[in-house]
């Protein structure tokens, strides 16, 4: 791979991490091939002006049938409990949406920067016990100019006067690239009870237009946002890198086609890959072949990446490959208003939220660590605003109706209750992204029997949620709690998702599998994301983390992705410190 | 409601009757993936919803096996309820049709249709129930607004007071989630 002739990347996955991978190595000179395993639902994408979409205000076609999959008939996974001898459930586990543009197509677009901290937790908070914490190969004033340039590419909105004073100190940063857009009535009622109750909620950085921007469209606030992809292609995320890869002349696009394997040569130190081979459907039946490369790009998302890897047999000299899976510990605000319509279905999913839960010395949160024998007990980001649509709303009714209306459960009150909308209309929902800590038995691994269509076998993800989450959850369930009814609120609940889902991991959030790591004995992946022990197979996307984070992981996701592939494409880093430390 | 059942499972033979050799060209397009952006709505048209989405190869298989077990237990579930009707279900009483409903040999099949009752009473008319809108008149929801929106006053303000009713199924509803 020396020399003037352009160099070939084949990478895998075009979504949050790939995309950005794809634009940098283009840009750099390199001939790109992407692969993407889901369709494209997209028009337009390499041309000038909006990009076309088949997405809509559509519940049916997002939420119940699978249009952005994968459809867990044909891509199930499985979940195994922490210790328990066999998976316990098989079908859909922490799904990310299988399309051209990935996770990007469904994301609330909520882009809070990890803090200081995040970077550097060992190191700043101290070990916690049965938790395998480290520090990142570099820091959040590293890797900063990369979410500057991030944000320039897909363009971020957000108040910079109105950051917190706490935002500031742990992740400073400039202005952003738009204002505002209009601030939902139940984000902003719950706003007002966080801080009645002492919190500093603001309108949250989000990479959605607020004005035209990049040739795409302002967000016309259509209130199909989170989970549907965006009609009007003022979220168009991914899909902006993406374009400027394409429009090099020197990137391709392959939807519709699943890598199953990295070929790997040589032995020792000169262990490399030589390419790739891949799969795709027809309606004759599966059709297979190869693609050779200088450099592969794994960029699957985290589950799908250290699958991929498990398939084509990596070294694994630290034993970690696979382990330190991190999913979020959510927690779900539901506060009801009997008295008012709170209108959830207009505006972006959420527009308020507040920081203050991430912080380990958040009043009253050390106390109770350790009187639970933890140095911290963290929380995260906290989302405001937001409902369910008319179809989850309806199979809530069903559920509750199962059981305090055993004789009768539909008919007449089926339909009172759809009427009073109390879990829809009246409702101001509000989510804890709280920090998960990094466990060695929280592990993706391939299900000994469960295939997919391919007949692959597919990821098998082990997890339950660990003691830290427990006790933070304990301890920020009744702050959440206080916050709804200082928002007037008649009914206030606070629930861990996993309570809902009987203990499975649930939302998509995924990230480690592959840790980042300086040496070959304790991570996966190096400094800049190359795997240890090969010598050109590259890591874009989340499962490079090394810890969570305790926000939104795909800004971070970007900017380490656009980070690391241009080290690789040779153009230096920005970040003087950073080269000197690596 | 069965509009909406009817043109989902009628989907199957589309599914089944596409041959190997058309790769979707031509191909009847089942009715599971309404198109987009937009209907006609809220715009001068046409409505795109109404011009259905060919299903990738993948997607192909996944609804063939999903309608496939849908429809036996449509079947079977039907048969049962006119076995529990000691006849024609369709016959008995309203009341009796509920009372029925309710027996617990008719849970596993009630979930189903329930589900699909409610997918149909609240999805987009173009998937064939919902039929003008009704079922989200009942419940003033507007459904899809795009290309519209809303303005930011619509997103900002307060709709101002708006009782939730005195059903006792809400009060109930609400004492179970804060016993929880």
């Amino acid at each position: 791979m020396s020399g003037a002739a352009a160099r070939k990347a084949v990478i895998i996955g075009s979504g949050a991490g790939g995309s950005f991978a794809a634009m940098e190595l283009a840009r750099a000179g390199w001939q790109v091939i992407v692969f993407e395993k889901g369709p494209n639902h997209f028009t337009n994408l390499a041309g000038e002006g909006p990009i076309g979409t088949l997405f809509s205000n559509d519940d049916l076609k997002m939420n119940a049938r699978h249009f952005a999959g994968p459809d867990p008939i044909t891509f199930p996974r499985t979940w195994r409990p922490v210790g328990a001898p066999a998976a316990a459930y098989t079908g859909s586990v922490d799904e990310l949406p299988q399309v051209v543009g990935g996770g990007t197509v469904h994301w609330n677009a909520h882009v809070p920067r990890f803090w200081d901290i995040d970077f550097e937790q060992l190191s700043a908070l101290g070990p916690v016990p049965g938790a395998d914490l480290a520090d990142w190969p570099f820091s959040y004033r590293d890797i900063a100019p990369y979410y500057d340039e991030v944000e320039r590419v897909i363009g971020v909105q957000g108040d910079l006067s109105a950051t917190p004073g706490i935002v500031m100190r742990h992740a400073p940063r400039g202005p952003y690239q738009m204002p505002p857009g209009p601030q939902q009535r139940a984000s902003l009622v719950l706003a007002a009870g966080a801080a009645a109750v002492g919190m500093h909620p603001h309108p949250v950085p989000m990479a959605i237009n607020s004005q035209p921007y990049n040739g795409q469209r302002a967000c016309n606030n259509c209130g199909f946002c989170a989970n549907y992809g965006c009609p009007v292609m003022a979220r168009p995320s991914a899909l902006v890198p993406l374009r400027l890869a394409l429009r090099t002349g020197r990137a391709t696009l392959v939807p519709e086609t699943m890598v199953t394997g990295i070929q790997l040569a040589g032995s020792g130190a000169a262990r490399r890959a030589t390419g790739v081979s891949w799969v795709r459907m027809t309606s004759r039946g599966p059709v297979s072949g190869g693609e050779s490369a200088d450099v592969v790009v794994m960029a699957a998302s985290a589950i799908e990446t250290v699958r991929l890897a498990l398939l084509s047999q990596f070294p694994d000299p630290s034993r970690k490959l696979g382990r330190r899976l991190m999913l979020h510990s959510f927690t779900n605000g539901i506060a009801i208003f009997p008295d008012e319509r709170m209108h959830a279905y207009r505006g972006r999913s959420t527009t308020q939220g507040a920081e203050d839960a991430a912080d380990p010395d958040f009043p009253g949160s050390r106390a109770h660590a350790r009187a639970n024998g933890l140095p911290y007990a963290r929380g995260g980001v906290i989302e405001m605003g937001g409902s369910q649509d008319p179809i989850a709303e309806g199979l809530s009714y069903q559920a509750l109706l199962g059981l305090i209306r055993p004789s009768r459960p539909f008919g007449a009150e089926f339909k009172q209750l759809m009427r009073s909308s109390v879990l829809r209309d009246r409702l101001a929902g509000c989510t804890l992204i709280g920090d998960e800590l990094p466990y060695l038995d929280h592990t993706v691994t391939l299900d000994p029997t469960v295939k997919d269509v391919f007949g692959l076998p597919v990821a098998q993800v082990t997890w339950s949620l660990g003691q830290h989450e427990q006790v933070a959850q304990q301890f920020y369930i009744p702050v959440l709690k206080k916050m709804m009814t200082a928002a007037g609120a008649g009914t206030a609940l606070a629930v861990p998702d996993t309570i809902y889902s009987g203990g499975k991991p649930t939302r998509g959030h995924v990230m480690g599998g592959m840790m980042m790591g300086a040496s070959p004995a304790s991570s996966v992946t190096d400094s800049h994301g190359r795997v240890h022990g090969l010598d050109n197979v590259y890591v874009a996307d989340g499962s490079v983390f090394v810890t969570s984070g305790a926000r939104n992981p795909t800004n971070t996701i970007m900017a380490v992705a656009l980070r690391n592939m241009r080290h690789l494409a040779g153009a230096g880093t920005t970040a003087g410190s950073d080269a000197a430390r690596t | 409601m069965t509009g909406y059942i009817d043109a989902m499972l009628g989907t199957l033979a589309t599914l089944e009757a596409a041959g190997p050799a058309d790769e979707g060209k031509a191909a009847p397009v089942p009715v599971l993936f309404a198109g987009g952006p937009w209907s006609d709505r809220h715009s001068a048209g046409p409505d795109l919803m109404a011009s259905f989405i060919p299903l990738d190869p993948v997607a192909r298989l996944a609804w063939r096996t999903r309608l496939a077990d849908w429809q036996q237990q449509y079947t079977s579930g039907i048969a049962l309820l006119d076995e529990l009707a000691g006849g024609d279900f369709t016959q008995v009483t309203p009341v009796g049709q509920d009372e029925i409903l309710a027996r617990p040999e008719a849970c596993g099949f009630l979930s189903l249709l329930f589900g699909h009752t409610i997918e149909g009473m609240y999805s987009n008319p173009e998937y064939g129930g919902n039929r003008g809108r009704a079922g989200w008149q009942d419940i003033g929801f507007p459904g899809d607004s795009q290309p519209l929106g809303y303005t930011s006053a619509e997103v900002e303000r307060c709709d101002g007071r708006d009782q939730a009713g005195d059903a006792s199924v809400v009060a109930d509803v609400l004492k179970y989630l804060e016993s929880l």
